[in-house]
């Protein structure tokens, strides 16, 4: 059994939150992105077409 | 005793360790990402065409995310002279906070993502600029040049001078003359600007063994170097305006701007080898900080201004 001490356990604590942190923004940026690129792509494919001068 | 050293092994073994979050975020060179960030969005900004708001936002965070990976890929490499130099001793892995090999991963995870995130989001090119970028800094320079010859700064500069025209080519999905420029100016100002710094820092690097110019070459020719290269960025600067993608007020700064660097490299030039070159460098490190962050700012000023204009159709 290791028993932390409590500088171990404020650093581990310390660490923990920001892998977390850093996950759930991952998360946040993969599901914003992917409706801001399906956005993107269906804003692109409806634009319309203008047609040259007769 | 026994049981003690065992138990000591034990909690090395198992990484028990004293590093908070921010012993992490000092891996990643927060002050030199900081200007990454910016000149990346500079050259987002200054590109043509638009980008979705988020996927802007998503670029810039790659390329941070980017910078901050090579940042501690290079404190993993160098570890050995970052701890015999008193600017880097401090350092999480010099000062035992954290372990290299703990570092290396943290570094290779960062680069993989950023690179794969930029490249699902945004576009392949910037996506492999970024991952150049990355291997350009921890390979070529960290690595091999650093080390091995004064010219290191010379070449591996061109790892600092890429976020722009990574930048660049989020928005346009292209490399053009004009992100060429924006990476030319950073590129031709890091030799000035990092020897500057290693004129009044050479005692350090001697120590570290690294084959810096003051160190190698002497004093003498590496005053006469930074203002070659300050003739030469000083020119380059004013190019965006030539070109015609920034206006005469972004211009007319670059002139000015430039002209006070050659002032300043000049001063440098002249001052007598010895403690006298050392106030004049000092102050002309700090002048060409000032000098590319200035320029790019008011080259985004410009560009916002114009935006601005064109939504209101003036």
């Amino acid at each position: 059994m290791v028993t932390l001490t409590d500088k171990q356990k404020r650093a581990q604590r310390s660490r923990s939150l920001a892998l977390a942190l850093a996950l759930a923004a991952f998360v946040v940026v993969v599901y914003v992105g992917t409706w801001a690129k399906i956005g993107a792509n269906h804003s692109s494919q409806t634009a319309p077409v203008t047609r040259p001068a007769q | 005793m026994a049981l003690i050293e065992k138990n000591a092994n034990l909690d090395a073994s198992i990484g028990l360790s004293e590093a908070n979050a921010s012993d992490y975020i000092a891996l990643l060179k927060p002050r030199v990402m900081s200007l990454v960030v910016f000149t990346g969005f500079v050259g987002m900004m200054a590109a043509p065409g638009q980008i979705n708001p988020v996927l802007a936002a998503i670029a810039i965070l790659c390329i941070a995310v980017g910078a901050g990976a090579s940042g501690a890929l290079n404190m993993w490499y160098d570890a050995d002279i970052d701890a015999i130099m008193k600017r880097t001793s401090k350092r999480p892995i010099p000062a035992g906070r954290i372990s290299r090999g703990e570092v290396l991963t943290f570094g290779l995870l960062l680069s993989a993502f950023s690179v794969v995130t930029l490249g699902l989001f945004v576009n392949l090119l910037s996506a492999f600029l970024l991952a150049f970028t990355i291997f350009f800094y921890a390979v070529i320079y960290t690595m091999w040049l650093k080390r091995s010859t004064p010219q290191n700064i010379v070449i591996g500069g061109a790892a600092g001078a890429f976020p722009p025209m990574i930048g660049w080519a989020a928005v346009t999905n292209s490399v053009s003359m004009e992100s060429i420029v924006l990476f030319l100016i950073i590129f031709l100002w890091t030799p000035p600007h990092f020897w500057a710094l290693s004129l009044f820092m050479s005692d350090d690097y001697e120590k570290a063994k690294i084959p810096m110019m003051p160190n190698v070459a002497g004093p003498a020719s590496t005053k006469l170097q930074i203002f070659l290269y300050t003739l030469l960025v000083a020119p380059v600067g004013v190019l965006p305006w030539i070109m015609g993608f920034a206006g005469p007020g972004y211009g007319l700064f670059a002139i000015v701007m430039g002209c006070a660097f050659l002032a300043s490299a000049f001063t440098v030039w002249r001052a007598p080898v010895g403690d006298a070159m050392l106030k004049p460098a000092k102050k002309m490190f700090a002048f060409s900080i000032f000098y590319l962050f200035s320029l790019y700012a008011v080259l985004l000023g410009e560009i916002l201004v114009r935006k601005a204009f064109l939504v209101a159709g003036v």
